[in-house]
């Protein structure tokens, strides 16, 4: 896929964090969160990552909605570098990309009422629209994510998870963006109702052409959602391809370990054990970062770091026996 | 004897608008080396049946029935006796280990205050049966590790503390209430793996809170599926995850994402929330979002209908799923 196509294209986003002082006078040791992760987005699909905690997948996500900037790299939104606009003018493209995240209690204003919270993205898109259309916009957004009209009148605490959530997407829609980055969108959910949930983002996919960046440390709910999956490792990708090839035939050993670490609903009460992968020590520098835990390490991903490259059509594997 | 056995659990909280109950009339029984698994959603009441058992209820609950463990009714039983219990013959294990651990306490010397206080060991004896405690939960040096302090932890290291803590004393009752859903996939698999040899090596029973149906299919003999504050249906694992034969069963593991199926179709979500304890109808609880409730659930609490000998729904209309 060219670059021009992609709605969202990144190129070699690193960050680093720096972290607090090691003693009164020591140095301030570095966080590489992120390094070097490439990746372009077709537009009206979704792209899932994955990844577990520390992978860096959180600061991807705000890196492509520009709340922070890379330590080295580019985003390109529709063919702009975020990082090169002035602020004014990345103000003015953020309706175009909006933003869920899994905890729908922290994310909305408990003082306000919904009609406020829903309408509040417009305040910076739209700052001249009627009050009355302003209204009209959010009964609509209420419809579309399947809300009863009077949910306008309530504040947050009066909603269940599930409705809140709902919130969430309408809030995020309001503004018809190209691309939602949806942040464990339903990982605090009960299971019936991420069903919903999910079934109202691939809904709302349908009927208005939006473009998910999916993150979750569900490989199933990924699965179910995303067109692509990448796959997260202490920073980087190790891992790209088409969902449902990905998962069914992983390349890279850790999302084999991902994919294996899944238990079986069909072995339920068989005590059949799943595969366990180890933690492991510190990975070499120079070396694979996956080389301690992994399974098939050899002398050479030790001292030889495998660069994520093409092993078929449409999939990438940082792995050297991939 | 049988090691637990409750019968006719009836919890009440206080609330401005009178008594809540929150669980109805649950009976089950444990035998010592069997795994319990106890799944349901938000409000189904699984956590407060399992702080009733281990006598640590939020103050002011009330609760009906009885708790006999080895016969004896812990209901009944005095506050001292209760901690004399607590940490010696039952022990629980918590979600977020990170809250359960005093934070400015050496692990070692949290794992060693319990053999201390319940064994009579002295500070030396009880350090070194700590190193042993915390090298057989899998945490690497554990002599060195003695000195860590929680948040020098990772989260899987935590749960493997907290599971330290609590066999400490040799308990026979170990009851874990969503003992991995705050962690990694692979860290979960290692952590299953744990309680699964400690199961075999301590003969203990446990006791497995958790809204995750793999998670629970995975290590438990029998499952005990709760809604809304009373159980709906009872039976082996295999048996319960094959038949389904509750109509809530049912709804839940059609709400998994499933691996297999074709990307973008939908999830058979379970319509509607749980009704709130003060807002439950008569009748089952679960007719509002059923597909198959029919005048009489609407009037009168279904009886228990028996599937097999061990295996139980509480259902007008029980029936196998496939």
């Amino acid at each position: 896929m060219s670059a021009a196509a992609s709605l969202v294209a990144a190129e070699g986003l690193t960050r680093d964090y720096r972290l607090p002082r090691v003693g009164v006078l020591g140095a301030r040791p570095r966080l590489r969160a992120l390094d070097g992760v490439s990746f372009a987005m077709s537009p009206g699909r979704s792209f899932g990552v994955v990844g577990e905690s520390g992978s860096g997948k959180s600061t991807l996500a705000r890196l492509v909605m520009a709340l922070e900037r890379p330590s080295g790299g580019t985003v390109r939104f529709n063919g702009e570098d975020l990082f090169a606009l002035s602020p004014d003018a990345l103000r003015a493209r953020r309706r175009f990309f909006q933003m869920v995240f899994q905890d729908p209690n922290g994310s909305l204003d408990p003082r306000r009422r919904i009609e406020w919270i829903v309408a509040e993205p417009l305040d910076v898109a739209e700052p001249d629209l009627p009050q009355a259309d302003r209204r009209a916009r959010v009964a609509d957004m209420l419809a579309a994510v399947g809300l009863p009209e009077d949910a306008a009148q309530r504040f947050p605490h009066e909603l269940s998870g599930g409705q809140r959530q709902r919130i969430a997407l309408a809030r995020a829609l309001v503004t018809a963006p190209a691309l939602i980055v949806a942040d464990e969108p339903v990982s605090a959910l009960d299971v019936s109702v991420q069903a919903q949930v999910l079934n109202l983002m691939m809904q709302l996919q349908e009927t208005r052409a939006v473009t998910y960046l999916f993150i979750s440390h569900n490989l199933a709910v990924v699965e179910h959602v995303a067109d692509e999956v990448a796959v997260m490792y202490r920073g980087r990708i190790v891992e790209q391809g088409p969902a449902v090839e990905l998962l069914a035939r992983p390349a890279h050993p850790y999302t084999q370990a991902l994919v294996d670490a899944v238990p079986d609903l069909a072995a339920a009460g068989t005590r059949r054990r799943r595969t366990v992968l180890r933690d492991g020590g510190e990975p070499v520098p120079g070396g694979c970062p996956f080389a301690p835990r992994c399974p098939r390490a050899e002398a050479r991903c030790r001292s030889e770091d495998p660069a994520l490259r093409a092993i078929a059509p449409g999939r990438r594997a940082a792995c050297h026996f991939a | 004897m049988t090691l637990l056995a409750v019968e006719g659990l009836t919890i009440s909280l206080p609330t401005p608008g009178g008594p809540l109950r929150v669980v109805r009339d649950a009976s089950f029984a444990l035998e010592r080396r069997q795994t319990l698994g106890i799944v349901g959603e938000s409000g189904s009441g699984k956590s407060m049946t399992a702080l009733a058992i281990i006598g640590l209820l939020p103050a002011g609950a009330t609760a009906a029935g009885r708790v006999m463990l080895d016969g004896e009714d812990l209901l009944m039983a005095s506050e001292e006796r209760l901690c004399a219990l607590r940490g010696n013959r039952i022990a629980m294990i918590f979600q977020e280990p990170m809250t359960s651990l005093n934070p400015v306490h050496r692990v070692g010397d949290q794992v060693a205050e319990g053999l201390i206080l319940h064994r009579g060991l002295d500070r030396a004896a009880a350090l070194a049966e700590a190193a042993r405690l915390l090298d057989r939960v899998g945490i690497a040096q554990a002599g060195a590790r003695l000195r860590a302090y929680p948040h020098e932890l990772s989260g899987g290291q935590r749960q493997r503390v907290m599971i330290a803590l609590a066999l400490a004393c040799r308990p026979d009752l170990l009851i874990a209430d969503e003992p991995t859903s705050a962690l990694d996939v692979t860290v979960q698999a290692q952590i299953i793996e744990l309680l699964r040899g400690l199961i075999d090596d301590f003969g203990m029973a446990l006791l497995l809170i958790s809204h995750d149906l793999a998670v629970v299919g995975e290590i438990a003999d029998r499952v005990m599926v709760m809604y809304a504050g009373a159980v709906a249906e009872e039976g082996p694992t295999a048996a319960l995850y094959a038949v389904r034969a509750h109509p809530y069963t049912q709804g839940l593991f059609g709400a998994l994402p499933d691996r297999l199926a074709r990307k973008g179709r939908r999830l058979a979500a379970i319509p509607g929330t749980v009704p709130l304890a003060n807002e439950l109808p008569p009748g089952c609880p679960f007719h509002g979002r059923c597909p198959k409730a029919a005048p009489i659930c609407r009037e009168t609490p279904p009886p228990w209908a028996s599937h097999a000998a061990d295996h139980r729904a509480r259902c007008y209309f029980p029936g196998a799923a496939r």
